[in-house]
């Protein structure tokens, strides 16, 4: 009987000591600190350099027999493409803070943070800079709850872990990498004419901010378009700045017509008055990540949920774009996680993240037909041009021949890290 | 892991068939044991089911143990167990210790709006018991414990980062939680006895 007994007073003399019990929660994490240069040491690095392996392949210009690919916040990697089956990686510039190119004549424009850099490129292997056009995009001068030193250039960042205790899993705070900072602006300059011969133009790929027609480049940054006259080709000059939304993308242009991209729709600009952007129709969309291209009639714009993009769809959706003024969403196609996407005639090509390159049929819009699919790559961004492709991938730069839709052949590749 | 706990109740099913065949040596036989109570921690009062396979000779029982355990987050403890009776008389204290893993359960979302995905990976996880088992009759025997358990387990999360130029490369977090409780408990014991 005693033991009996016993026991239930020892449950309670137990649980009256719970409060002693505590439970520990760690939590690690890293922290990114900034590593910085002096503007004048960035500005003296902007040049041809030793060629370096791809790492983190972004966006893709294509030119002439040369590839202009972008190393995410690092620069420009310069590739000989002129033997398609055996891509040469030539040369590399650094420009920190990098995310988007374009090219026109023997000039490549890219972003350095906030600005605006000129690079000539006559000699790629030898590529001077050559200006500097200051606040061109204004909002990459901080990320929410850091503001960087305004008197120097972010080229990089240390990571440091950190290990603390916590009283109780937080309630999901984001932790924001901290790589779009400023750089100030630089010393001008304005050296002449760079020729009387018509430069040409390059491709971008449609995940691009930047777009370049006839003597025009137009540039897009969150909430606005910018206008530069390029007709100096090495001396940009900022004409106009228009108003376009926000969380604004990706730029396209067709013709006389600019297709904007943003996160929750996609709008018609006409350049009729190259200077003076008009808007004109637009498509709202639930909130998603989306870049776009388009023909005479009809837009193609891939929507791309998760992550900072939220919304919960992925899905390709086809635009009747006849009358500018009223575009009309005429047909849906789902997809896995699409990102960039070209057009070739009635040939459609889909960046369809982990789910691989696919290619479809696109002479009936309201009935697409798959063709071929590349599998085994987690695409990005692509450029579709006379018969070849080139892929930019998580693992690298793909071309392939498409001459046969059904049954794409790889011509080479170039991975990263290789 | 939900596969493990089904392969480890067919695995106790196939032992009781095993043992109702068997010729049990003197005072050796296969004995099972399912209990369920409370966990009382910091975090909050929750409650456990686990049940308990092994073998028993005299006033000693090793076995194999798996369960459900819902404190903080749900998991699948799984370990090694071994009772000390201090009587072999049918009613007697018993002190009872058990080592091994637990595994969560289905990955728990917080839901929050930049949370990409979260992974668990398992941790250790053991008791230590001080109870009375009271027999109902020669196979079967009600029990009562009170004592100390623990579990850990880490979870990492995977947290979007804004950037100028998506994709973007994530984060992570990685969480270790060391739970400290009192649990409280009762059970059924029988065994497989001639």
């Amino acid at each position: 009987m005693r033991k009996i007994i016993l026991l239930p007073f020892l449950a309670i003399m137990v649980f009256a000591l719970q409060s002693c019990l505590k439970d520990k929660i760690t939590k690690t994490y890293s922290v990114f600190e900034p590593i910085y240069k002096s503007k004048a040491e960035v500005q003296a690095d902007i040049k041809s350099s030793t060629a370096v392996s791809i790492s983190n392949p972004g966006k893709i210009y294509m030119y002439g027999n040369y590839i202009f690919l972008n190393e995410v916040n690092k620069g420009v990697h310069i590739i000989d493409n002129s033997n398609p089956s055996k891509p040469i990686i030539k040369a590399f510039i650094n420009i920190p803070g990098n995310v988007d190119i374009a090219v026109k004549g023997s000039m490549l424009y890219a972003d350095l943070f906030t600005d605006l850099v000129v690079v000539d490129i006559t000699d790629p292997l030898n590529a001077t800079l050559k200006k500097v056009v200051p606040n061109i995009f204004p909002e990459r001068i901080y990320a929410p709850g850091f503001v960087a030193d305004t008197t120097k250039v972010i080229v990089g960042w240390t990571e440091r872990k950190i290990k603390e205790n916590v009283d109780q899993v937080p309630a999901g705070r984001g932790w924001l990498r901290m790589d779009a900072f400023l750089s100030s602006s630089g010393p001008q300059s304005a050296t002449g004419n760079s020729g009387g011969v018509k430069a040409m133009t390059g491709i971008a790929g449609s995940m691009s901010r930047f777009s370049i027609v006839n003597n025009y480049m137009y540039a897009v940054n969150t909430n606005s378009l910018k206008v530069l006259d390029i007709s100096i080709l090495n001396d940009p000059q900022v004409q106009n700045t228009v108003g376009v939304g926000w969380n604004i993308e990706t730029v396209y242009p067709f013709k006389n017509k600019l297709f904007i991209g943003s996160s929750n729709g996609m709008f018609i600009f006409d350049i009729s008055n190259p200077v003076s952007p008009s808007r004109q129709g637009s498509v709202q969309h639930f909130r998603a990540c989306d870049p776009v291209v388009a023909d005479d009639t009809y837009a193609f714009v891939t929507l791309r949920a998760g992550t900072f993009c939220q919304g919960t769809n992925n899905q390709l959706d086809v635009i009747n774009v006849q009358n500018v003024m009223s575009p009309q969403l005429v047909k849906t196609y789902g997809l896995t996680n699409p990102h960039g996407l070209a057009k070739d005639g009635d040939l459609l090509f889909i960046c369809d993240g982990s789910d691989g390159l696919k290619v479809y049929n696109a002479s009936n819009v309201f009935s697409l037909q798959l063709l071929d699919r590349v599998k085994n790559i987690e695409t990005y961004d692509v450029i579709a041009w006379n018969n070849r492709l080139l892929v930019v991938a998580k693992g690298g730069l793909y071309q392939y021949n498409y001459s046969n839709p059904g049954s794409l052949s790889l011509i080479s590749k170039l991975t990263v890290n290789n | 892991m939900r596969k493990t706990f089904l392969l480890l109740l067919l695995f106790a099913a196939i032992m009781n068939e095993i043992a109702a065949q068997e010729v049990a040596k003197e005072k050796k036989y296969f004995a099972s044991q399912i209990s369920s109570g409370i966990l009382e921690g910091e975090y909050n009062t929750s409650f456990h089911v686990e049940l308990l396979n092994g073998v028993r000779y005299k006033t000693w029982f090793a076995g194999i143990g798996t369960g459900l355990d819902y404190y903080y987050y749900r998991t699948i403890p799984v370990y090694l167990s071994g009772i000390k009776y201090l009587s072999p008389k049918s009613h007697s204290f018993f002190v009872q210790g058990d080592v091994g893993m637990n595994f969560a359960w289905e990955n728990e979302n917080t839901g929050t709006w930049n949370e990409v995905s979260n992974e668990f990976k398992p941790g250790l996880y053991w008791n230590g018991i001080l109870g009375f088992a009271t027999g109902l009759d020669k196979k079967n025997a009600f029990s009562f414990g009170v004592g100390y358990s623990y579990k850990s387990i880490e979870e990492i999360k995977e947290i979007a980062v804004w950037c100028f130029n998506p994709p973007c490369e994530n984060t992570f977090e990685r969480y270790k939680y060391n739970l400290n409780r009192l649990t409280l408990r009762i059970g059924w014991q029988f065994n497989y006895s001639r």
